[in-house]
């Protein structure tokens, strides 16, 4: 874990409500893997109190070869809200990268990105990776992209530029499939016959995940989700963000000792800790209904 | 008071019972984990004691997910003591903090006077803990869930058991949730506590006006920390240290050298630093070295020297 003071270099609105934010943060950078989060506390003060998590778009190079990282975030409260009216030169207190991120599947063919709304950002770094694994004919790259309206998908473009597939679902018909993704994707694998062999990282609102255990149980494929809980601390100390995991699936996905997962005396489940062991889980692992 | 010229070496040192802490800053329990969760942060030798996780007899899992919420200035929050239990304590996060120069406190929870005494004890036969701190804001399974800390005989009891059990320093909680904490300071140190720390966190709650639940899910309540919790604490603070001759240690809402020291200037020895760890986790180190700024620009060479000088 690394704390950066870190300098605004941009700030610009994707869309309504949504903003790239691009920061110097080299050490960061030089570590940070798909899927983790950075902890950024937005101004001195006390409030807005606590640090606010993101997860790191991507990295790049900025001007003179300094390494810097994106957020992609969605104006929702306030601290985001005063993140928006940030600009360049302004500071950030920065702690990252943080927490367990996604774990590539090639055992598999075909890699399906399902990404929704504000969630989509966290599965950029892996496209990424993917798409260059893809580029060398190694795997197969799908990606999904979903918004409830047309105004609300964000990412399009960077989405669209890795070496994949791209579809688009739209709730309200307006654009691309109409309807939500996860019907979207039960068709797709259907269609192109390939349950056995596929893989699903997604990133969205929890109701899209419950969405998805019938499809994955159903067809057994495996899927990595990338939960969200408020966090006091974002490093496992204040154990405010668990999320309830059944014991099976954990003791098959992970070495429990190494984890901050702890079970119940008796009982056939525990809580894990989002910023520690997540924000990245197995399907299997996570009980949605406490 | 002593004077010291710019630069020289101020004595921070604090002894609470038997325990010398170089300084009076510590983290307070619940937000810090075992230490070991900030070691990319701070060196903790430079703490004056490392208070952890409220650790209790068997295991425990806490309270329902969705736990914490942030309100103005401050948090809403539920853990329910989630911890380990006391010998995992023992066996897999004691041993990481005894390589470091610095008391180890452990702050200790139960449903029943027997479980305090028995944690105390099993405690105090491991190497490298220096201290109890008592957390009466548990439900007395006995009394049907009423909480230790709100019932003056419960809280006598409790501290009198753990007292009882151990020869290392005990200092008790006190719970802000009562009409006059003075009742409960005075209940403590009649009962042999050896200082006393104040306040937990104060009991609120918030509902979320769409769904008509709770912000906090299942767990209905919560305890409100940070530093919207400092006037209350402070006030408290000052009630009761004018009432003991233990000393009192000071929690709640520390978020900046000059909270640490309104709390000292109200009669606290020391301090504990909370919620904010976790927004900062260099914080308390940015608060020892503020106290020994504002003891310099003052002239002053002991800390001592102006503990309680708050003119009412
Ligand atoms: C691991 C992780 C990665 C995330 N990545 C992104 C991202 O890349 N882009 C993005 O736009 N958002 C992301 N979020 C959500 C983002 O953290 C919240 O939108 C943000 O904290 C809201 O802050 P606010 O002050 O504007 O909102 P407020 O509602 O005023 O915040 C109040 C409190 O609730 C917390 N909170 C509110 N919404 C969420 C949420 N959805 N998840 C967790 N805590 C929340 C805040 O952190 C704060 O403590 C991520 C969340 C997590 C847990
Ligand atoms: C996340 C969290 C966990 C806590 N856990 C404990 C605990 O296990 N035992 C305890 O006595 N107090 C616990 N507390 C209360 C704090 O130790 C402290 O008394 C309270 O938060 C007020 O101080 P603050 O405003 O500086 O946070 C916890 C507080 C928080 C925020
Ligand atoms: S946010 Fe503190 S333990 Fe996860």
């Amino acid at each position: 874990m690394i704390r950066e003071k870190s300098i605004i270099q941009g700030n610009e609105q994707l869309a309504p409500g949504f903003w790239k934010m691009r920061l110097v943060a080299p050490e960061i950078a030089a570590t940070v893997k798909p899927g983790q989060f950075i902890n950024v506390k937005i101004a001195q003060c006390k409030a807005p109190l606590f640090r606010r998590p993101f997860t790191v778009f991507r990295c790049l190079d900025l001007d003179k070869d300094r390494p810097g990282i994106e957020v992609v975030y969605e104006v929702v409260g306030r601290g985001t809200r005063m993140m928006s009216a940030m600009g360049k030169g302004d500071e950030l207190d920065i702690i990252g990268p943080l927490g367990r991120g996604f774990k590539r599947r090639d055992d598999k063919r075909v890699h399906i990105l399902v990404g929704s709304g504000v969630g989509l950002p966290a599965l950029f770094m892996l496209g990424e990776e993917l798409s260059l694994a893809a580029g060398r004919g190694e795997l197969e790259l799908v990606i999904m992209l979903d918004a409830k309206t047309k105004e609300r998908l964000i990412l399009e473009e960077e989405f669209g530029s890795l070496n994949g597939k791209t579809l688009v679902s739209i709730h309200d018909g307006a654009y691309g499939y109409h309807g939500y993704v996860t019907e979207m994707l039960r068709a797709y694998i259907a269609e192109e016959d390939i349950a056995a062999d596929c893989a699903i990282y997604a990133c969205g609102p929890e109701l899209m995940f419950k969405a998805l255990v019938p499809i994955c149980s159903q067809y057994n494929i495996p899927a990595q989700i990338c939960m969200e809980r408020n966090m006091g601390c974002g490093i496992g100390a204040c154990l405010s963000c668990v999320c309830r995991v059944d014991k099976k699936a954990v003791m098959k996905h992970r070495d429990v000792r190494s984890s901050h997962v702890q079970f119940e005396d008796a009982g056939s489940s525990g809580y894990a800790l989002v910023c520690c062991d997540g924000p990245v889980f197995n399907i299997d692992e996570v009980i949605f209904d406490e | 008071m002593n004077k010291v010229s710019s630069g020289a070496a101020v004595d921070l040192s604090v002894t609470l019972g038997k325990m010398k802490l170089k300084n009076p800053v510590m983290p307070a329990s619940g937000t810090f984990g075992y230490g070991r969760e900030f070691a990319d942060f701070i060196n903790l030798d430079d703490l004056g004691a490392v208070i952890v996780k409220g650790t209790t007899l068997r295991p425990r899992l806490g309270s329902f997910q969705h736990r914490l919420l942030e309100i103005p200035g401050g948090s809403l929050c539920s853990i329910g003591i989630q911890n380990v239990g006391v010998d995992s304590f023992i066996a897999d996060k004691l041993p990481y903090l005894r390589q470091f120069n610095v008391p180890v406190i452990v702050n200790i929870a139960g449903e029943s006077v027997e479980e305090f005494a028995r944690v105390t004890e099993i405690l105090s036969k491991a190497e490298g803990v220096a201290g109890i701190e008592i957390n009466i804001s548990c439900p007395n399974v006995k009394k049907g869930g009423m909480h230790f800390g709100v019932d003056p005989d419960a809280t006598f009891a409790v501290v009198r058991a753990v007292k009882g059990a151990t020869d290392l320093t005990v200092m008790p909680k006190l719970t802000p949730n009562v009409t006059d904490v003075t009742v409960f300071a005075r209940a403590c140190e009649e009962a042999g506590a050896d200082a006393i720390s104040l306040i937990n966190g104060l009991v609120g709650m918030a509902i979320d006006v769409d769904s008509r639940r709770s912000k906090l899910g299942k767990n209905l309540t919560g305890g409100v920390t940070g530093p919207c919790l400092k006037p209350i604490a402070l006030r408290m603070v000052w009630q009761v240290a004018q009432v003991v001759g233990i000393p009192v240690v000071g929690v709640g809402g520390i978020a900046c050298p000059e909270d640490a020291l309104e709390f000292i200037l109200a009669g606290a020895s020391a301090v504990e630093v909370g919620t904010y760890n976790l927004v900062n986790p260099r914080v308390m180190i940015e608060i020892i070295e503020g106290i020994r700024d504002y003891l310099i620009k003052k002239g002053v060479s002991d800390l001592a020297a102006i503990r309680g000088s708050f003119e009412s």
